[in-house]
């Protein structure tokens, strides 16, 4: 076998590549040649520190219209269980968090009043009250990007989408989380032992997350109060 | 999980998600609201993708609204809906190339002293102590680990780079790799593994002690 072409196949058994057939003939090379076996290693072991690094992101998103539930990078197309049965019980809150997480949105009581903002540093949007505003059509301004008035009346939309699910039914609410969280697993992908770290790691991040929201809406904010106007509901 | 889904979990589910294609088509049938969520859900992907291509936020930033704009203007001559992804990082490739090669680029390899210890003692804090969330050493965490390996990535030609990122932050095959960026698949392998030699040369460099880590 050319070197060329057994520094191609030993990339290919890197990310899992390869066929069954191109598999072998990899493993036979690596027994003829055990140089190999160490390239392979440190390979593996680059790869493994790269990942090491996560997602960055945008600091302000810049083109907002309806909210987009579940809009995670897309990491693989691979669909995959999540490990832990535990997570379940915990799932509604879960997923309450990681919407408002992929929304890059963030709940708060401020002097009473609920509010959620939108964006990151430096220029993060704050809306209060915006879910109780008149609904809106989006989008037409007609041109390629919205405008600063279409941006705001969507992100009013987006508020009442999140508002629609905490004042559900427990039972429909915890339904649409997981639906979420469901999404969320199928567009994930668990290569190796570094993604299902990665995975937990996430996963901490976000109970966490719903923990304090929970705590934080039911302490100071009832969730009653967060009502839709009559014949607003989606 | 898999026990929890059902038929109408997944109806609901795909009311949610309409796929790329089906937005594509939206916005040819004058939707500019498709439009819209079909580039929230690609923004992030595309940043994480230039950021890392071109090493500077503030440039990827601009870089990521010159793709947008560009996708736009063309999406009328996408052939093929199913292949958006695609199409949308291979349009995302030539506006880092034409920001490479204008020579305007502000890659922020930067200069600053690396971390006492170096990447090994990173690591090694990393595992004795897992994150939490909150935690504002956590921050600190994330940030030097980007900074070294920002400035181990900008160390690689754009050709190794390119091919590192779309696969290991993109998740992209080394098929779909040659379809973006118009060569053979083992090109892009080769262009990895040289990458990732050189790579690990540069984070030995940077203090990775050989044989501990991941």
């Amino acid at each position: 076998m050319l070197r060329e072409e057994m520094e191609q196949l030993l990339v290919g058994l890197v990310y899992g590549e390869l066929t069954e057939e191109e598999r072998e003939k990899v493993e036979e090379e690596i027994a003829r040649n055990p140089e190999w076996a160490g390239v392979l290693e440190e390979l593996r072991r680059t790869s493994g520190v790269l990942r090491v690094w996560e997602h960055e992101e945008p600091a302000v998103r810049h083109l907002v219209s309806a909210p987009v539930p579940g809009s995670l990078p897309r990491l693989a197309r691979r669909a995959r269980p999540l490990r832990s049965p535990a997570l379940l019980s915990a799932a509604a809150g879960i997923a309450a968090a990681l919407l408002l997480i992929l929304l890059n949105a963030e709940v708060g009581i401020e002097a009473g009043r609920f509010h959620l903002s939108l964006g990151r540093e430096p220029a993060p949007l704050v809306l209060q009250d915006a879910a109780l505003e008149e609904p809106s059509d989006l989008g037409s301004s007609g041109g390629p990007f919205v405008t600063e008035d279409d941006f705001l009346r969507s992100q009013a939309e987006l508020i009442r989408f999140v508002a629609a699910l905490l004042s559900e039914s427990e039972d429909r609410q915890t339904d649409r989380f997981l639906t979420a969280l469901a999404q969320y697993a199928r567009d994930a992908e668990v290569r190796r032992d570094g993604d299902l770290v990665f995975m937990d790691r996430r996963l901490g991040v976000v109970e966490q997350g719903a923990r304090d929201l929970l705590e934080r809406v039911s302490a100071d904010f009832p969730l009653t109060e967060i009502r839709l106007r009559p014949g607003d509901e989606r | 999980m898999g026990s929890s889904a059902g038929p109408g979990r997944d109806r609901l589910a795909q009311q949610m998600e309409p796929t790329d294609a089906v937005l594509v088509g939206r916005v040819l049938d004058g939707d500019v609201g498709a439009f819209n969520r079909l580039m929230a859900r690609w923004e992030r992907p595309v940043y994480n993708f230039v950021y890392r291509v071109v090493g500077h936020d503030e440039d990827a930033k601009d870089l990521v609204q010159e793709t947008i704009l560009r996708v736009f203007n063309g999406l009328s001559r996408l052939q093929d809906p199913n292949r958006f992804p695609a199409w949308l990082f291979r349009i995302a490739h030539n506006v880092c190339l034409d920001r490479l090669r204008s020579g305007r680029n502000r890659a922020s390899v930067s200069t600053d002293a690396l971390p006492e210890g170096g990447l090994d003692r990173l690591l090694a804090e990393r595992a004795d102590h897992p994150p939490r969330n909150g935690d504002p050493e956590e921050v600190v965490y994330r940030k030097e680990i980007a900074k070294i390996l920002m400035r181990a990535l900008q160390s690689l030609s754009e050709e190794q780079r390119t091919a590192i990122v779309m696969r290991e932050y993109n998740g992209y095959s080394s098929r779909e790799i040659g379809e973006i960026l118009g060569i053979p698949v083992g090109t892009v392998r080769s262009r990895i593994f040289h990458g990732l030699r050189n790579l690990n040369r540069v984070l030995r460099r940077f203090g990775l002690e050989e044989g501990r880590w991941p």
